[in-house]
């Protein structure tokens, strides 16, 4: 019998609150491995801050963005990627590694919605309240310290549907990276590529890049909506709500390439196993 | 006969890399983008100052950098993550029971599995090389007693952390928090010069930026230059003295590590 739409949304919302839960016992099985992160992300913290204090220390804009401009891109770009290694990263590596070792079998044999069950394999909710608050708090501090900018309402709430919206789509571009372990049986450079691709813009406002750079990160690799063009929005250095809706249309048609690329994926394995 | 097990030991590695042809190019693209992050922000940085130098002495500087730390493995500290999953799962007992040297035995492995990596960061610093108008003999000696220290630094890194898996199951943190270090203050992401007063002298007396500051400055600088010698004898000082204690070290996590096994 067919499932209702509630009871499609309904067994999904199951699914990750029940993976949540699990990684969240996982994570606290281990409790060595939290601090080590912990102690990992504050020093990566800290010494990114000196990086730009020695930049700034020299320049006074970069690509027309102040000390405080910079340190809040910087803090866009950390939301973005602890979000990214919560629930994305992580599940794309799971999903390389079950499909080199053979384990993927037994995910297929699962009752479940696969594609939804491996998206959402692992929610490391341990590593927002462990890793990401105290990593963040030096940033934060600055930022309140040097603050010389203006937010407005509505900046806030475009530049926070164009995060969404790209860090979807970025998800969708590493996850189609990665869906590369089924043909090539190997998923680890596919997977460093595709972050290298996702995270640089990390370090460049969306105003310093030319033209046909601009087009290809807003487009074919969607690197420039989480971040830059989020940061920008916040910031009121850009204000074309014509963006927004860029930004919601390529999220789109990501989710629509992940789908397909996914069926694509599924049928290379079945061919590959049997 | 002992140093063909480590030849072998060697060609092994690199064929163990080498079957997964497509994932080896791949991986030397992620290289390649992950570079042209680097340069792309130094050159906007370099439109706001006059202090950073032509964009053709950038190229330079960071091709010659990043192609330096990675073939001396100086950065992500690989061979630490080598030691540390042979530590931590299996592979140390069989290979202390050997009669090979452990150490040796694993380098040569690793350095197996680098060799396509290596190729690329050659392949790098050579591309850097083009960049710079000018080099003389003098210059590319120097290069490459600095790039000899700069293995040897590495190897200590690597060596301290690695051995490290003797005492905490969660060392690769530690590779990761020392990866971070490594790349802010080995000059692979900001040159050292950048940094002014005294955060900059405690840097040129670390052993940091042998790592890849010095390799690349030495190259474009006058070698009579302050800053050059300065790093020149703090590095030959960490060898002498880091060396033999990463090696002491070790030996004492081995130690540690046969008392849990018996």
């Amino acid at each position: 019998m067919k499932q209702s739409v509630f009871e499609e949304v309904g067994l999904r919302l199951k699914i990750m609150k029940v993976n949540a839960a699990f990684s969240f016992r996982e994570s606290i099985a281990y409790s060595a491995n939290n601090w080590g992160g912990l102690a990992s992300t504050v020093v990566y913290m800290i010494t990114y801050l000196v990086f730009l204090g020695a930049i700034f220390g020299r320049v006074k804009t970069v690509a027309g963005y102040n000390y405080s401009e910079i340190l809040l891109f910087t803090l866009v770009s950390q939301f973005n990627f602890y979000l990214a290694w919560i629930w994305s990263i992580k599940n794309i590596e799971t999903l390389g590694e079950s499909v080199k070792s053979g384990f993927f079998d037994l995910i297929l044999t699962k009752p479940l919605p696969t594609l939804w069950y491996v998206t959402f394999l692992k929610i490391n909710l341990t590593m927002l309240l462990i890793e990401m608050w105290p990593a963040t708090l030096p940033l934060i501090y600055l930022l309140v310290k040097n603050a010389e900018f203006v937010i407005s309402l509505p900046g806030l709430l475009w530049g926070s549907v164009i995060f969404i919206c790209g860090h979807i789509a970025i998800h969708c571009m590493q996850f189609v990276f990665g869906l590369g372990a089924f043909w090539a049986g190997e998923y680890k450079a596919m997977n460093s590529l595709s972050y290298q691709i996702a995270f640089f813009g990390d370090s460049v406002p969306i105003e310093a890049y030319p033209k046909w750079f601009l087009t290809l990160g807003v487009s074919i690799f969607p690197f420039l909506l989480h971040t830059a063009l989020t940061t920008s929005f916040i910031l009121g250095k850009t204000t074309d709500l014509r963006w927004v809706l860029w930004s919601v249309l390529v999220m789109v048609v990501f989710l629509i390439i992940k789908k397909k690329m996914w069926e694509k994926a599924l049928r290379a394995y079945s061919s590959a196993s049997s | 006969m002992r140093i063909s097990v480590y030849k072998k030991c060697l060609l092994f590695g690199l064929a163990q890399v080498t079957n997964y042809r497509v994932d080896m190019l791949v991986s030397v693209v992620s290289k390649i983008v992950s570079l042209l992050g680097v340069v792309f922000l130094w050159s906007i940085i370099g439109k706001s100052t006059d202090n950073v130098g032509s964009t053709n002495s950038l190229l330079a500087y960071f091709l010659i950098a990043n192609g330096v730390q990675g073939l001396v493995d100086g950065e992500s500290l690989r061979f630490s993550k080598e030691i540390n999953a042979k530590v931590k799962m299996e592979g140390l007992s069989g290979l202390l029971l050997r009669p090979v040297n452990p150490i040796l035995y694993m380098y040569s492995s690793f350095w197996g599995t680098r060799g396509v990596a290596m190729t690329m960061q050659l392949l790098l610093i050579g591309l850097g090389l083009s960049f710079l108008e000018r080099v003389e003999v003098f210059q590319i000696v120097l290069f490459g007693v600095s790039l000899v220290l700069a293995f040897i630094v590495a190897f200590v890194f690597n060596m301290f952390i690695g051995s490290m898996s003797f005492w905490t199951p969660e060392a690769n943190h530690l590779q990761n928090v020392m990866s971070h270090i490594l790349k802010v203050f080995s000059g692979v992401l900001i040159p050292v010069s950048f940094f002014s007063g005294l955060a900059k002298q405690v840097l040129l007396l670390s052993p940091f930026p042998i790592l890849a500051y010095l390799p690349s400055t030495v190259l474009q600088k006058n070698v009579d230059n302050t800053e050059i010698l300065t790093i020149f004898g703090a590095s030959v000082f960490w060898c002498l003295v880091l060396l033999p204690v990463s090696i002491w070290f070790w030996k004492k996590g081995v130690r540690r590590y046969e008392a849990i096994g018996i």
